[in-house]
């Protein structure tokens, strides 16, 4: 693939298949999903460079993205329940993808271009904040700890939360590194907050209870408990 | 805003770091938080496994309160990672500690053995299968796994209780057999592993091959 057509596939979302750059490279007949040049473990950034699947860029483009595709199934089942979250996740997902392309691009190793085009503005944090203060003004106070529960739109919203604390911690590495900007962290960080906060109040809109956490029964007791289940 | 409620966002994790049970401070990709946040992801699938079992309903009413105990559990494994056992105080570690007579990993072997006792014996590989509840226990199994492999290297160095090691093991043999009882609950069929076929696709003669 042509450095060129790299450019653009970062630019364009990679997950829009098929990828309207395909059907301009290949020849209609075979399928435009496989390059076959990831085969020896390798894959590229939106500098070029090539780079071992296993380097921490690709560990933390992986996370964003297993977090995008979370966020991609609350999204389904919030529409479905319209508590009004939908155009929010989607605006999420969006600024996924452009996390996505700035760490893909190593600040350390791009050009002045791609370093301005694929710069994560911090208005995204002020905006998830005021979010959060939002949706918080609606909720509860906490008094427990709770359990990810309280229907599907809910615990879809906290496995997403969980998934994002993950994507945070493996782009710590690469924004010490200076490879992504602090941006991104910051965006991370605070998206589990708005996550946390979007999950209980999905459980309120549905009208369902969310579990909360009681210390367990001595293991004798709760066994006798499973007995008379 | 209410006035003088605390906000959810602290902003104290900005620069990547984070702070154990004992106040410490640190990096947010250390091993201790990379083990927290996958016990938490465990937490979160098995909320959802059991949110499906709550639908399936009919004949895993039993499961449903087991998921829900074990993740109250999960929370006191993450106090016990979050409490290192070679730095902490003592009053600290006490108040952590974790299943130190054995009690939850036997109540797992239990329901383990009842379910079991009604399943068929397992006579080939089984695929993650078997209705939504069935799918998304086997996910939260795998999440475990997951879950027992950060925590393992932490068991070994004594910075987490032995036993929380052993609870996970068990654990994801509990949700193996629950994937396979509310598949069999649900009247549905596991799909077995069949050795798939791979027949040699004929190439258009190329020159240079």
């Amino acid at each position: 693939m042509t450095l060129l057509t790299q450019h653009i596939l970062v630019l364009v979302p990679l997950n829009c298949y098929p990828h309207p750059l395909f059907s301009l490279l290949n020849s209609p007949k075979k399928s435009q999903l496989y390059t076959r040049t990831g085969d020896k473990g390798e894959s590229s950034l939106y500098n070029g460079e090539r780079r071992l699947k296993t380097n921490r860029i690709f560990e933390a483009l992986g996370a964003v993205d297993e977090l995008n595709s979370s966020i991609g199934i609350a999204h389904h089942y919030c529409k479905k329940s319209a508590n009004g979250l939908d155009e929010q996740l989607i605006e999420i997902q969006c600024n996924l993808q452009d996390i996505g392309s700035n760490i893909a691009t190593p600040r350390n190793d791009s050009s002045e271009t791609q370093i301005r085009n694929t710069a994560f503005d911090e208005g995204h944090i002020d905006k998830l904040e005021s979010w959060i203060d939002h949706l918080d003004s609606q909720l509860p106070p906490l008094r427990n700890f709770i359990l990810p529960s309280g229907g599907e739109s809910s615990i879809f919203l906290h496995q997403s939360r969980s998934i994002c604390r993950r994507a945070e911690r493996t782009a710590i590495p690469v924004v010490e590194a200076n490879d992504a900007d602090e941006t991104v962290l910051k965006y991370l960080n605070r998206l589990s907050d708005y996550l946390f906060a979007a999950a209980r109040f999905a459980a309120k809109h549905d009208g369902l209870e969310e579990n909360v956490y009681k210390k367990a029964k001595s293991g004798r007791e709760a066994t006798i408990q499973h007995r008379a289940l | 805003m209410l006035a003088g409620r605390p906000k959810i966002y602290t902003k104290t994790g900005d620069k990547g770091t984070s702070s154990l049970f004992t106040g410490e401070r640190r990096p947010k990709d250390d091993v201790v938080f990379d083990a927290l946040g996958t016990n938490d992801e465990l937490s979160s699938s098995i909320g959802l496994a059991r949110e499906y079992c709550l639908d399936q309903g009919e004949g895993i009413q039993g499961m449903v309160s087991q998921l829900e105990q074990i993740q109250c559990l999960l929370q006191d494994i993450g106090s016990n990672i979050a409490t290192p056992r070679d730095l902490a105080t003592a009053p600290r570690l006490a108040r952590t500690e974790f299943d130190s007579n054995g009690q939850h990993v036997q109540d797992l072997e239990l329901w383990i053995d009842t379910m079991d006792q009604e399943l068929p014996p397992l006579t080939s590989f089984i695929l993650p299968s078997g209705g939504k509840a069935a799918a998304a226990l086997h996910v939260a199994r795998s999440v475990s796994r997951r879950t027992e492999r950060r925590v393992v290297p932490l068991a070994q160095e004594q910075r987490v209780d032995k036993s929380v090691a052993i609870y996970l093991n068990r654990l994801s043999d509990y949700l193996f057999t629950c994937g396979r009882y509310a598949a069999m609950k649900a009247g549905r069929q596991e799909v077995l592993y069949k050795k798939p076929r791979a027949p040699r696709i004929k190439k258009m003669p190329a020159s240079e091959e």
